[in-house]
């Protein structure tokens, strides 16, 4: 699943993009940069905002990177900001718009709308990937979390753990919930479909 | 609870491959039996695979191409910053050692300063010293007469007190090879400032204060010390030497150091003149240059003197008496007892008459301590009829040789703290690599608390 770099030339790239080579961060990230986009796309929902989450992201590493010891992984401690910046967004976005994402219908079928209409969304996905991530809109964002890193990136469970900062228990109890939620919302929505 | 709910908790268990066989066997026992639950296992597999290939999705070019853009300018931003902050760093510890120099230069040691000062003459620096110095004024030689008196009376009576000590120190010490204490070898420094007019004067007194002096030579000790500095080393040197050898002395010590070149020349000389041509020795050395310190004194040991030698006497009759005892002696006892008790008398004997023999040889031979000090030729001074333009032309060169000057004071000075900067600068260079890492420690505590596992 994941494509490791040896060990030597990755440790060669994090010293040179500690002393600020943009090359080097640049083949750095190339092996992660997937996956950041995948979060942050299953995450909000619409490339336009997956971009400027990715950006941000990126910047955030590259700006902290040099305070990076080595006490864990490199993947973990990217994606570990990954999760932070994703949710820090939705936070942000949600203040702003003074609206709840969580739970309500109607916004995930306004998210799922602007998906549709995405002119590239609507060549890569499929319909039911359509009403899928549409779905996953209306989860709240901390299960929305949980599932996309499990089921969409295929985290293990201790890594979700260290990634949200949550218990290993309370991770596996998000995941069940999502899951449960995310089959009743698609549900929903064929029931909704097959109605019209 | 129902099999049904039981299966509903296991889920997401038996999804990720969790539950244990026994567990793995009930649930899919219970799903062979369920419609409804193979029903949800079924569904919630065909999301999962959906969910899972979701994650495939491509990263668009333009999203790869805002980041590595943003992230090249920020790198750029870096870059100028901490380039920037480097220069600003290198110039102010440049500044800063610069500063560091001039100060300590300045603040340089006497030592330094006559290094340099000895220059022949091309200076700013130098011409003002002379200014200086030719303008300073001469020290009295000459006590006057009053004052001389008042002093005299003092010191005389010092004298006697001393004489006094030293002969008492003088009978309880059998060994009188010391002089009776009459102090260090050359101790220059002990008489305090005196004429010769005070001395001769001083001498008469004594002699008209010791009675049992008055019937025998007087034991005068006569010590002098003359400070020159001179123009002509050499030739001041010269006429010592040969005034000492026409007024039949010696020279018993010398030492001399210095460079003709830069007039720092030092010499120093022990001279032994007989006593009674003291005075005229005195004279004849008294052009060799400018005369800037004289101590002259003399010591009255004739009390010691000749109570040591009435010592002597008795010990010497003793010791015959105790050659004829030894001649009647009889028995070996008696004889062993008189020859240790000859030898000891002897032992005296010979002890006080090198005593003896010491006082008559510094009687006789007055010690003389001449200092000279080279001094640089002086320089005219500048007419002041020169014009203003050579007076601009001549300020200017001199302060290109006052920079020249503190140049080399500033790098005398480096050389000279160069051993403790090799021990301060990598204590310095560690103390603020550990305050710059505990404040980046801060900084990025508070920001990254979050992200940093």
């Amino acid at each position: 699943m994941f494509w490791l770099m040896g060990r030597d030339e990755e440790a060669q790239r994090i010293r040179a993009a500690q002393r600020g080579d943009a090359s080097a961060f640049e083949a750095l990230m190339a092996e992660y940069e997937q996956t950041i986009y995948a979060v942050a796309l299953r995450m909000c929902g619409n490339r336009e905002d997956a971009q400027d989450m990715v950006q941000e992201t990126m910047l955030r590493i590259f700006r902290s990177i040099g305070g990076f010891k080595g006490n864990s992984k490199f993947s973990t401690w990217i994606y570990r900001i990954t999760t932070n910046v994703c949710l820090d967004e939705f936070r942000r976005k949600r203040r702003r718009n003074e609206q709840s994402f969580e739970g309500l219908t109607e916004a995930g079928e306004q998210f799922a709308d602007d998906v549709l209409e995405t002119p590239e969304a609507h060549q890569e996905r499929t319909e039911s990937a359509q009403h899928l991530q549409a779905a996953l809109l209306q989860l709240p964002s901390d299960l929305r979390m949980a599932i996309v890193l499990r089921d969409v990136k295929g985290f293990a469970y201790d890594e979700i753990a260290q990634l949200t900062g949550a218990n290993l228990g309370t991770v596996k109890s998000r995941i069940s919930r999502a899951r449960g939620r995310l089959r009743k919302i698609i549900e929903r929505q064929k029931s909704s479909a097959d109605a019209i | 609870m129902t099999s049904c709910d039981k299966c509903r908790e296991m889920l997401r268990g038996y999804l990720d491959g969790e539950l244990s066989q026994e567990d793995t066997a009930f649930f899919e026992n219970h799903v062979q039996q369920c419609t409804e639950c193979a029903q949800e296992l079924t569904k919630m597999r065909e999301m999962l695979n959906e969910l899972h290939e979701l994650g495939d999705t491509p990263v668009p070019d333009a999203v790869h191409e805002a980041w590595t853009k943003a992230v090249r300018a920020e790198a750029g931003d870096k870059h100028k910053k901490r380039s920037k902050r480097q220069w600003m760093r290198g110039l102010s510890y440049a500044a800063a050692a610069i500063a560091l120099l001039f100060v300590g230069s300045l603040l340089g040691s006497p030592a330094e300063e006559t290094l340099l000062a000895n220059e022949s003459g091309s200076n700013g620096y130098y011409a003002s010293d002379q200014e200086a110095y030719n303008s300073a004024p001469e020290p009295p030689v000459d006590i006057p007469k009053t004052g001389q008196d008042l002093y005299g009376e003092i010191l005389g009576s010092a004298l006697m007190d001393e004489a006094a000590e030293e002969e008492q120190s003088f009978a309880d010490d059998a060994d009188g090879g010391s002089g009776g204490g009459y102090g260090a070898e050359g101790g220059s420094g002990e008489y305090g400032a005196q004429s010769r007019a005070f001395e001769s004067e001083a001498t008469a007194d004594k002699a008209d204060t010791e009675s049992t002096a008055q019937k025998q030579e007087a034991k005068i000790i006569r010590e002098a010390y003359l400070y020159f500095t001179c123009l002509e080393f050499t030739d001041a040197v010269d006429t010592l030497k040969s005034s000492t050898e026409n007024f039949g002395g010696y020279l018993e010590y010398s030492t001399e150091s210095g460079f003709p070149e830069n007039y720092n020349r030092y010499g120093e000389y022990h001279l032994r003149i007989p006593s009674d041509k003291l005075n005229d020795f005195l004279a004849s050395i008294e052009g060799i240059g400018k005369k800037r310190q004289e101590n002259i004194g003399s010591r009255d040991v004739s009390e010691s003197y000749y109570d040591t030698k009435t010592r002597l006497e008795t010990l010497r009759a003793q010791y015959a008496r105790l050659q004829e005892l030894m001649a009647q002696a009889e028995k070996v006892s008696a004889l062993i007892e008189i020859e240790e008790k000859m030898t000891e008398v002897l032992y005296e004997i010979e002890s006080l008459e090198a005593s003896l023999r010491n006082i008559d040889n510094r009687v006789a031979y007055s010690q003389v301590y001449v200092e000279l000090t080279e001094e640089a030729p002086i320089k005219e001074p500048v007419v002041a009829t020169e014009s203003f333009g050579d007076r601009i032309t001549r300020a200017f060169y001199q302060g290109i040789n006052t920079l020249k000057v503190n140049a080399q004071r500033a790098l005398l000075y480096l050389i000279r703290i160069a051993p403790t900067l090799v021990v301060l600068i990598p204590l310095i260079i560690i103390a603020i690599l550990i305050i710059r890492r505990i404040y980046k420690k801060h900084k990025k505590a508070g920001k990254n608390h979050d992200e940093e596992l």
